[in-house]
């Protein structure tokens, strides 16, 4: 197992997290998956995902980066945390049972494990 | 490798129809070595079990101008890996350079990974941009000086290739008409760069009107594709003006100089005088290894395995 697939699954024992990718945040490379990954849908998804969201603000006026984007169903929430780095970033998108989890925790939770992810 | 004919190895592999059915052969054979591909940009894919842990190629940035070029990791700690992994070198074979950076913490495990695993997809991807020449599959003597391992399912490099192709094609952009052009700012780029992203200002500002999209990838150390992607959402925005690159569409801005035709410019001056000792001038071209040629020159005679021409590599 890789050193990435390794961290990725440390991500698995947090409270509520059933699955997660790794991911280039914009070439939609996906470096990892974990658990029930699909619900997050591919990885390409969510680079373009991130790519069309950063497109709208700029094009609504906003500055700065995207960091962060959230996304709550009735039964779950998905994260999706930007990881930046010298060169282009990476994102961690997670998925957390809506039962075993708050909102708030969730993204936390999903920002200190980006944070980690490459430690 | 002694030059075998590949046929008759018990690793050769059999004849295949383009690189991407020979490299899914090889992966059957779990074959470790090499595919040197011939052409423009051309490259060396290599192997390991069947798996690919690199694809090199002057299409596209190494893990080491990915590293370097995007500051990720300085000259210095760089050139101290270097020297370690050559200095541990049992029997003559250099030590794994990535184990070596992380090792002396000069980056993650995991983070390389990532940049490894990148470099491999696109550099698959500059490939599938060139013109296709011929193939070899030849066992290696030498591994990748750094590497991701283990290495990727040839299967799922040819679709990764597939989707990036098409996925640049379905925005209006074919990759291969975007490699011919020379890009730089537009006249309403001034104005608009306040509400840029910073990759795209970086972009904005490596873009001179003489780099392609490959050119900008490796003064900026990112990926070929992650670069026309982006060249594709700043067009969008009306941010870039391209102009036809001097190459005929199809093919990178690697493609090796041709000479011009017809005779050379009549000089008025004295015909120039070598001075004993000097060496001439095409011999000095040919040590340095010009990019122009050296960079693209057709693979050596083979050494083993397999060799085929490919008309249609993709």
């Amino acid at each position: 197992m890789r050193a990435l697939e390794r961290s990725l699954s440390a991500v698995l024992d947090s409270p509520g997290v059933i699955g997660a990718v790794v991911a280039d945040a914009v070439s939609g490379l996906g470096h990892a998956s974990v658990g029930e990954h699909r619900l997050l849908g591919t990885a390409a998804e969510l680079a373009e995902l991130v790519g069309l969201v950063d497109d709208g603000l700029r094009a609504a006026g906003a500055e700065g980066e995207v960091e962060s984007l959230v996304v709550s169903t009735s039964r779950h929430h998905q994260v999706v945390q930007l990881i930046a780095r010298q060169g282009d970033p990476l994102l961690l998108a997670t998925v957390l049972d809506r039962t075993r989890t708050n909102l708030a925790l969730a993204v936390r939770q999903t920002a200190d494990q980006a944070r980690e992810l490459l430690a | 490798m002694t030059g075998e004919p590949g046929l008759d190895t018990p690793s050769a592999p059999p004849a295949a129809h383009s690189v991407p059915d020979l490299l899914l052969t090889l992966r059957q054979a779990r074959f470790t070595g090499s595919v040197l591909v011939s052409g423009t940009p051309g490259g060396t894919i290599r192997l390991e079990q069947g798996l690919v842990t690199a694809v090199e190629t002057p299409g596209a940035p190494a893990v080491e101008t990915l590293l370097l070029k995007s500051g990720r990791i300085g000259e210095a700690q760089w050139a101290a890996a270097e020297a370690a992994a050559g200095s541990a070198s049992p029997g003559g074979r250099p030590a794994d350079l990535g184990a070596v950076l992380v090792a002396q913490g000069a980056i993650g495990a995991a983070e390389l990974e990532t940049v490894c695993a990148a470099a491999v997809f696109d550099g698959a991807f500059a490939l599938a941009l060139g013109r296709p020449g011929s193939w070899q599959a030849a066992e290696a003597d030498l591994p990748a000086r750094i590497a991701l391992r283990p290495g990727v399912e040839p299967g799922r490099l040819s679709e990764e290739t597939a989707r990036r192709v098409s996925l640049l094609t379905r925005l209006g952009s074919p990759p291969r008409e975007l490699a011919a052009v020379r890009i730089r700012p537009s006249a309403q780029a001034g104005t608009a760069v306040a509400r840029t992203s910073a990759r795209h200002r970086d972009i904005l500002v490596a873009a001179t009107g003489r780099r392609t999209a490959r050119d900008l990838a490796f003064a900026l150390g990112r990926g070929v594709f992650a670069v026309m992607l982006d060249l594709v959402r700043m067009d969008a925005g009306h941010l870039l003006h391209r102009e036809p690159a001097t190459a005929a569409p199809g093919v990178p801005s690697v493609a090796p100089r041709t000479p011009p035709s017809g005779p050379p410019p009549i000089s008025d001056g004295p015909l120039p005088r070598r001075i004993r000792g000097e060496q001439p001038l095409g011999a000095a071209a040919a040590r340095t290894g010009t990019p122009a040629q050296g960079a693209l020159s057709a693979p050596a005679e083979p050494t083993a395995a397999h060799e085929k021409s490919e008309k249609n590599a993709r």
